[in-house]
């Protein structure tokens, strides 16, 4: 579970104004960075924030247990993403293409001798890197990429994931399996032609 | 099955065998060192991330005025869907 989830219930329990208002900044900001992750777009990620945040507030307080409160939040969340209308349009079409990336022994060859010349801090802290991972999370379905964001994004477990998404936790690492493998291939797609492009021009 | 074994999620027999196999097979490994920077990329990405200060103060205002309009702040979870879209740029 993601750790502002943690402190989030921390700061509620401890009663004052201030607090809450400081627990109510990291469930917003949450719902917030959720919804931009899934929905690529920050004006319907503040929207689904707001929603969520309104729907969940009201009783956030029977939630003493922080595992509980962010499945809830994530499930309240992703209901409100799919139902803003932007999500789905990437959706069908995808999917042939997505079994079609699966690494064949084809690939072998060339994996043999894969070296990825980045760590995952300078993926993100490379702005045209992180752009592109941001991308290939948002060419996923969103089956995949829902399930991709809580487990790899926001860190929840497996069960966590299921819960918050309604599916088994069979189907979570399924998902999850094809999906990173997905974004793998297309950051490796990406850094094989900078890496080329660099060949060219040296 | 290394995805699996990038989570811990391996029986132990699977992942003696993966581990075997892993020290024999250079193709598989550097595929698993890729993946495995792929979810850590992916974990990075999560660590950042702030609300925007205006949405936040916003939901206050709208939580004040939920206040005022009766409920008294235990709104049981089913009756909540009653908040429908409110689109908050329009309220502001
Ligand atoms: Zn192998």
């Amino acid at each position: 579970m993601n750790q502002r989830i943690f402190q989030a219930v921390e700061q509620l329990k401890a009663g004052d104004a201030g607090s809450f208002r400081k627990a109510l900044e990291s469930l917003t900001g949450t719902a917030f960075a959720f919804a931009k992750k899934v929905c690529g777009n920050a004006d319907d990620a503040e929207d689904i924030a707001q929603e969520t945040m309104l729907q969940l507030v009201p009783s956030v307080h029977k939630f003493s247990d922080a595992r509980r409160l962010g499945v809830w939040l994530y499930k309240v969340a992703k209901t409100r993403c799919l139902m803003s209308r932007r999500m789905g349009k990437f959706a069908p079409a995808r999917i042939l293409r997505l079994d079609d990336r699966m690494p064949s022994p084809a690939d072998a060859a060339r994996l043999a001798k894969n070296r990825w010349p980045v760590s995952p801090e300078e993926v993100v802290l490379r702005a045209e890197l992180r752009e592109q991972l941001e991308r290939a999370i948002l060419k996923l379905p969103e089956r995949y990429r829902l399930v991709v964001v809580l487990r790899d994004i926001e860190q929840l477990d497996v069960r966590e994931t299921a819960a918050a998404l309604g599916i088994s936790p069979a189907a979570v690492k399924m998902r999850l399996h094809r999906g990173r493998m997905f974004l793998r291939n297309e950051l490796d797609e990406y850094l094989h032609s900078l890496s080329s492009k660099d060949g060219r021009r040296g | 099955m290394l995805s699996e074994f990038l989570d811990g999620e391996l029986s132990a027999a699977d992942c003696r065998w993966l581990k075997r196999h892993l020290r024999g097979c250079q193709p598989c490994l550097a595929y698993l060192k890729t993946l495995e920077t792929t979810a850590g990329a992916c974990r990075k990405l999560g660590e950042t991330g702030t609300a925007p200060p205006e949405l936040v103060r916003r939901i206050l205002r709208l939580l004040q005025d939920q206040k005022f309009q009766g409920s008294n702040g235990a709104t049981p979870p089913g009756r909540a869907r009653r908040f429908r879209r409110v689109s908050g740029k329009n309220r502001c």
